[in-house]
């Protein structure tokens, strides 16, 4: 599970978040939206154990990110949102690379790593470098990555970029089945209509603040709209998308 | 090892699979434009380390033929260890987010149960493995002429290579620290440039400290030259590195034995201190400092004429902002400026800045950075750590060929003709006649401008638009050293001929002005052919 009290972090003199104080139970898929800039990719970073918290305290599977960030991140798994792999490495060395560094025993990893990528239908590809494989089968092996240690705890920023409708849809219904298993679901996403779908609550931030929690339906009905996008929209827009997409065509000069 | 990588807080296992990673990355090729058929990339390797041997085994003759030269054999230790550790602690300030922390471990390895202490660990192997090889590829002739031809014996010709590799992995360790101790020091934003100051820094100092050696000899006939009995080389710790065989061969006293001991504490110590500063902290700044660039002033080329518009304005405009935010292109241009000043200090003394309208202009080191400058431009523009970028040339109606064209121009007219205005300026200084210095530059410019052609002509290829390799960018440069070595030594033999009527220069122009033109019309042929071939992969 996840709990953080009052988190912050700054980068200089600017303030990434501020006083962040959520948590996430066992079971749950929790959306985690906000616009460009928002803190969503800050706020990753510290509860996967690879950003220090300026102030404030975040237990991530029983244990503290500050103070014991290895045992953080041997029980969580992350897909990141830009696909970060070392290309010239196959898919089958990336995957043993990774399974290496989680302690899996070589021969068991092997296997996995096997019948991780025939699922994912990469089986031909396994043995071509990363840097030939298209985005969607780069984020395959990237959500292969993050699951092959089988983490209590999963961060998911965009993990359906590049994924085909059909691989899209095996994806979804894993992260459910993960749920239920009763590992901690962290889902960052711009596409509102999966977050809606597959989300069982939803957070919304800006400017490092949270400003609004609750199912896709309480949000909505709190901000007088219908939808979880109606809802994204009155509470973190900036500006009219008819009239922004009417300025653009003219700057396009059309 | 296992119990020794835990006493050290070293995850053996962890350390053992990225280790082979790294060195397996290190020796694949990279992505990037390429030829589509795979017949056509007869010219590109897939083992970029073998660029890097065949640099350092030229680098090694060199050295053998200066220790051949040299009577005693502790001044040609030192002298091959110096150079030697200069090499590789050159090649590591040129390339350190090649060689030592690529900017995507912090989003590879991050997120997983590695400690900063192992990542550490297994970046250094890597390293030392890269530095190790050069350093014995480069004292494997040196070590030969030692034997056959000083009284070291066998021994004495294996602890000359022990030595060598002591001392350049103890210079990459030095280069490790300076660099993370400043990436620590400075924001992101302005790390690009205090980075450049401090490789041009160090480069100018080392450079410096070898003039101050040849002027501390100076006079001496070069085959007695010896300096075991002078005190200050003992303050020197390249001397001490040289103590290692005097030692193993039994010929030192206590001051040998105590440098030795020096110069092995010296490097465990700096790798140690090196040791304390790589981490996951240190490839995470690096990361914000490839991304966080200094503000960008306004630009003139837009009115640059023949740079206006088109592929050339685009090539203008990338290759500006190529030195301005690309560590790695900006060192590799401005390298050549303490070579220059160097070479010129190093004219002064033997008056090699004579007039060579006079007959007495002879070969000359400033030779060699004319010459270097054009080869080392052509293949620095050939990679980038932006390379994915380059699917923009393929998605847009640009023309390769002409990309290929306008990268050779720019950096012909703003690079090569910057830096020949500069040196018509100090010749004019020194030269009988001003026209003199102006004729001079503009047949050196015309030489090492066909030089630039030359190397384009073989190696045809899109700027920018490969994908950077650690060993193979070095092995280019250190091809081209030699190439440019050898181009500078021979060409100006013939300047006299060129110099002695007035007719003989015209000549000499008119020929060099059509074998130019001829080589342009080959150029282009031969880049609509090749660039048709082209593919970018990703």
């Amino acid at each position: 599970m996840i709990e953080t009290e009052s988190l912050r972090h700054d980068y200089g003199n600017t303030r990434a978040l501020h006083e962040l104080t959520l948590t996430v139970a066992p079971g749950e898929i929790l959306g985690f939206l906000g616009p460009n800039g928002a803190g969503k990719s800050t706020t990753v970073k510290i509860l996967a154990g690879m950003l220090r918290p300026s102030f404030g305290r975040a237990i991530v599977a029983g244990y503290d990110v500050s103070a014991q960030p290895l045992e953080v991140k041997r029980r969580v798994g992350y897909v990141p949102e830009a696909a970060a792999l070392y290309e010239s490495l196959t898919a089958r060395e990336y995957l043993q690379l990774v399974a290496a560094l989680h302690h899996q025993p070589f021969d068991a990893a092997r296997r996995q790593v096997h019948d991780l990528l025939e699922q994912l239908e990469l089986a031909s590809e396994m043995d071509h470098r990363l840097a030939e494989f298209s985005k969607g089968m780069k984020q395959k092996v990237l959500i292969a990555s993050a699951l092959l240690h089988r983490p209590e705890v999963v961060f998911l920023d965009e993990p359906l970029t590049g994924l085909d409708a059909n691989a899209a849809l095996i994806v979804k219904e894993l992260i459910r089945s993960l749920a239920e298993q009763g590992r901690t679901i962290f889902f960052c996403s711009h596409v509102l209509e999966v977050v809606e779908r597959v989300c069982s609550r939803i957070v919304i931030i800006d400017k490092g603040r949270v400003i609004a929690e609750g199912t896709a339906a309480e949000i909505a009905r709190q901000t007088g709209t219908t939808t979880l996008e109606g809802a994204f929209v009155s509470l973190t827009g900036r500006r009219d998308a008819a009239q922004a997409s009417q300025d653009l065509l003219r700057a396009l000069g059309n | 090892m296992d119990r020794l990588l835990g006493a050290l807080g070293v995850d053996a296992g962890q350390w053992r699979a990225l280790t082979r990673a790294y060195l397996l990355m290190d020796l694949r090729k990279g992505g990037g434009v390429q030829p589509s058929d795979p017949k056509r990339r007869r010219w590109s390797p897939d083992l970029p380390y073998a660029g890097l041997v065949i640099g350092s085994l030229l680098n090694s003759i060199i050295i053998a033929i200066l220790v051949f030269v040299l009577e005693d054999p502790f001044t040609a230790t030192v002298l091959m260890v110096t150079m030697a550790a200069m090499n590789s602690a050159m090649l590591l300030l040129v390339d350190f987010t090649g060689f030592v922390v690529s900017t995507h471990d912090y989003w590879i390895v991050g997120p997983r149960p590695v400690a900063s202490r192992t990542y550490f660990a297994a970046r250094i192997a890597a390293v030392l493995v890269y530095v190790s090889t050069a350093a014995v590829v480069m004292s494997l002739a040196p070590s030969v002429m030692l034997f056959f031809w000083h009284p070291v014996g066998i021994t004495g010709a294996l602890a000359a290579i022990v030595a060598t590799v002591l001392c350049c992995v103890a210079a990459a360790a030095g280069v490790i620290t300076l660099y993370t101790f400043l990436v620590a020091q400075v924001h992101p934003r302005r790390l690009g440039r205090a980075l450049s100051s401090l490789q041009l820094a160090s480069s100018t100092l080392s450079l410096a400290g070898f003039y101050l050696v040849i002027r501390s000899i100076n006079g001496v006939a070069v085959r007695q030259v010896s300096i075991a009995d002078q005190g200050w080389i003992w303050l020197v710790p390249v001397s001490w590195f040289a103590s290692i065989v005097t030692t193993v061969i039994g010929a030192g006293g206590a001051r040998e034995h105590a440098a030795a001991a020096a110069a092995v504490i010296l490097t465990l110590a700096v790798l140690a201190l090196a040791a304390g500063r790589l981490s996951f902290e240190f490839a995470e700044r690096l990361s914000a400092a490839s991304t966080s660039a200094e503000r960008s002033r306004k630009g003139l080329l837009g009115r640059i004429p023949g740079f206006r518009e088109g592929e050339a304005y685009a090539i203008a405009t990338l290759v500006r902002a190529q030195f301005r935010y690309d560590m790695r292109f900006r060192f590799a241009i401005l390298s050549i400026v303490p070579v220059t000043i160097f070479y010129i200090f190093l004219g002064l003394e033997d008056g090699a800045l004579r007039d060579p309208f006079s007959g007495r202009g002879g070969p000359t080191p400033v030779y060699l950075a004319v010459t270097l400058l054009p080869l080392t431009l052509h293949s620095t523009l050939r990679y980038s750590e932006h390379w994915r970028a380059a699917w923009i040339f393929f998605a847009s109606p640009a023309d390769p060929a002409r990309l290929l064209i306008a990268a050779k121009n720019f950096v012909a007219i703003f690079f090569l003709g910057g830096y020949l205005l500069l040196m018509s300026a100090v010749w004019a200084w020194f030269y009988d006649a001003f026209w003199h210095a102006l004729v001079h530059a503009a047949i050196i410019g015309t030489i090492a401008h066909m030089l630039l052609q030359w190397a384009v002509l073989l190696s045809p290829s899109i700027p920018f638009a490969a994908e950077p390799r650690t060993a193979e960018q070095s092995g280019r440069v250190m091809k081209s050293f030699f190439v440019a070595s050898m181009g500078a030594g021979i060409g100006p033999l013939l300047l006299p001929f060129i110099y002695r009527r007035g007719w003989t220069t015209i000549a000499f122009g008119i020929l060099l002005a059509g074998a130019t033109v001829m080589l342009e019309l080959l150029l282009r042929r031969r880049a609509r052919e090749e660039m048709l071939h082209l593919e970018f992969r990703s």
